[in-house]
C-alpha cells in the first residue's frame, strides 16, 4: 500500500467509526495497533523522511477548516499519527503534538498529544528535552512554522524562561542561529487553570 | 498559545463539577466542544450495525461516552478508569447473573480492566425459541462516541472484552 492511500485509508469515516467505539486513549491505541495500515505505517517511519512527510502532512490537515460546527473529521486520524511518530520519531512526534495542543476541533489528538508530552518531555530536563526537539527548518514546511527551527521546551515555566535559561541552549552546543521561537508547554497563570504560553522570537 | 493543565479536573472549569453519590471522590470527566459531524456519524452508524445486527440506535452523537450516560445524565466524558470507585462510592455491589434485572449496571472487562458499562433494560424470554428457559439481556450503552444503542448484551465491539459483571445498587424492598 502507497503512502497516500495508507493516509487515506486511516483518514476515512469508516476508520475513524471503528476506532470511536474507543472509551479512553488507551482503547484508542489498542484498536489502532489491530490495523494492518497501521501496522504498516508505523513500520515505514522508521524511514526519517517518511517521517518527515508525515508531519508535513498533519501539519497541513490541522489547519484545514471545514465545517467549524464539528469536531476536525480527521481528528482520530491525526491521533493515530502522533501515537505512530512517537513510536520510532519522537522528537518529530513532539512537534505534531504541539500543533495539535494548539489547534481546536480536536479530541482524541488532544489526548494523545498530551499523552506524548507528558510521557516524553516531561522524562528529563528542559535542555535534554530542547536536544531531542530540535528540528532543521528544511524539514518542517508546514503547520506555520515554516523556514523555522523550532525548539521544544518540555516544562521550563515562567521563571526559567526569565531568567534566560532557554536561550543559554547555545551553551549545549543547540544549533540556535535560525531558532525564532521557543514553544513552552508549562507555563502556569495564576489561577492554575488556564496557561498562556510564552512565545520568545529571537 | 493557550493550553489547558488538569483537563477534566475539579480545576477544569469546562468539566461537570461531578460527585460520587457518597460526595467522597470528584470524577473526572470532560465535555466535548464539538459534535462529530453527519459522515461520521452516519459511518458509526454503519460500524455498529455491522456489529450488531439487531441493535436500535437510540441517539446518535459523540458528545459522552458510556460512563457519561450511566452516571452522569449524558452531559460528559468519563474514563473508564475510573469506574471500579464510582461503583464503589455510588453503592454498587456485584451480584450474580440470574440476580440482576433491570436498571441494574453490566460492566465489560478485558483483561480484568473494566472497558465499558451500560444499563440493563430489558430481559427478554426467547423460551419459546429454544427448549427450556431462556433469558436474553439487552442492555443500553454508548459506544464509545459512536453512539447510543439498544442492544443484545453480547453483542457490542470485542475491544470491550467478554468477561461480563452484573453490578447493582438497589436497596431492599421494606
Amino acid at each position: 500500500m502507497s503512502f497516500s492511500a495508507a493516509l487515506q485509508q486511516i483518514e476515512s469515516h469508516d476508520f475513524a467509526a471503528h476506532l470511536g467505539v474507543a472509551n479512553n486513549l488507551e482503547m484508542l491505541y489498542t484498536l489502532a495497533g489491530q490495523e494492518q495500515v497501521v501496522k504498516e505505517l508505523t513500520t515505514s517511519l522508521l524511514d526519517y523522511t517518511v517521517a518527515v512527510r508525515l508531519l508535513t502532512h498533519v501539519g497541513s490537515i490541522i489547519q484545514e477548516q471545514e465545517d467549524v460546527r464539528f469536531r476536525n473529521p480527521r481528528d482520530a486520524a491525526i491521533a493515530v499519527y502522533i501515537w505512530a511518530l512517537a513510536q520510532s520519531q519522537p522528537a518529530l512526534a513532539g512537534l505534531a503534538a504541539s500543533a495539535a495542543l494548539n489547534a481546536p476541533r480536536l479530541w482524541w489528538a488532544k489526548r494523545a498529544a498530551l499523552n506524548v508530552t507528558s510521557g516524553t518531555w516531561m522524562e528529563g530536563t528542559a535542555e535534554a528535552g530542547a536536544h531531542k526537539l530540535m528540528t532543521r527548518a528544511t524539514d518542517w514546511k508546514d503547520g506555520g512554522a515554516g523556514r523555522k527551527d523550532v525548539l521544544i521546551v518540555s516544562d521550563p515555566g515562567k521563571d526559567m524562561i526569565r531568567a534566560g535559561r532557554v536561550l543559554q541552549s547555545e551553551l549545549l552546543n543547540l544549533n540556535t542561529n535560525n531558532l525564532e521561537s521557543v514553544i513552552t508547554d508549562a507555563d502556569y497563570s495564576t489561577n492554575a487553570v488556564s496557561e498562556q504560553t510564552d512565545v520568545i522570537r529571537k | 498559545m493557550t493550553m489547558i493543565i488538569g483537563r477534566g479536573s475539579e480545576r477544569d472549569r469546562a468539566a461537570l463539577q461531578l460527585f460520587t453519590t457518597a460526595n467522597r471522590s470528584y470524577i473526572e470527566n470532560e465535555r466535548p466542544d464539538e459534535e462529530r459531524a453527519v459522515e461520521g456519524l452516519q459511518a458509526a452508524l454503519r460500524f455498529a450495525k455491522a456489529i450488531s445486527p439487531t441493535a436500535k440506535c437510540r441517539s446518535l452523537t459523540a458528545m459522552y461516552n458510556c460512563l457519561g450516560l450511566v452516571f452522569a445524565s449524558r452531559r460528559t466524558m468519563v474514563d473508564c478508569k475510573h469506574l471500579d470507585v464510582i461503583l464503589r462510592d455510588d453503592g454498587f455491589s456485584p451480584i450474580p447473573k440470574v440476580q440482576a434485572m433491570e436498571g441494574d449496571v453490566v460492566v465489560y472487562r478485558r483483561n480484568g480492566i473494566s472497558q465499558h458499562v451500560g444499563i440493563i433494560y430489558e430481559l427478554r424470554d426467547i423460551s419459546l425459541q429454544h427448549n427450556g428457559s431462556q433469558i436474553e439481556f439487552w442492555v443500553l450503552s454508548q459506544w464509545g462516541e459512536d453512539g447510543e444503542y439498544l442492544h443484545k448484551m453480547g453483542e457490542v465491539p470485542t475491544i470491550y472484552g467478554n468477561q461480563l459483571e452484573f453490578w447493582s445498587e438497589r436497596k431492599p424492598i421494606r
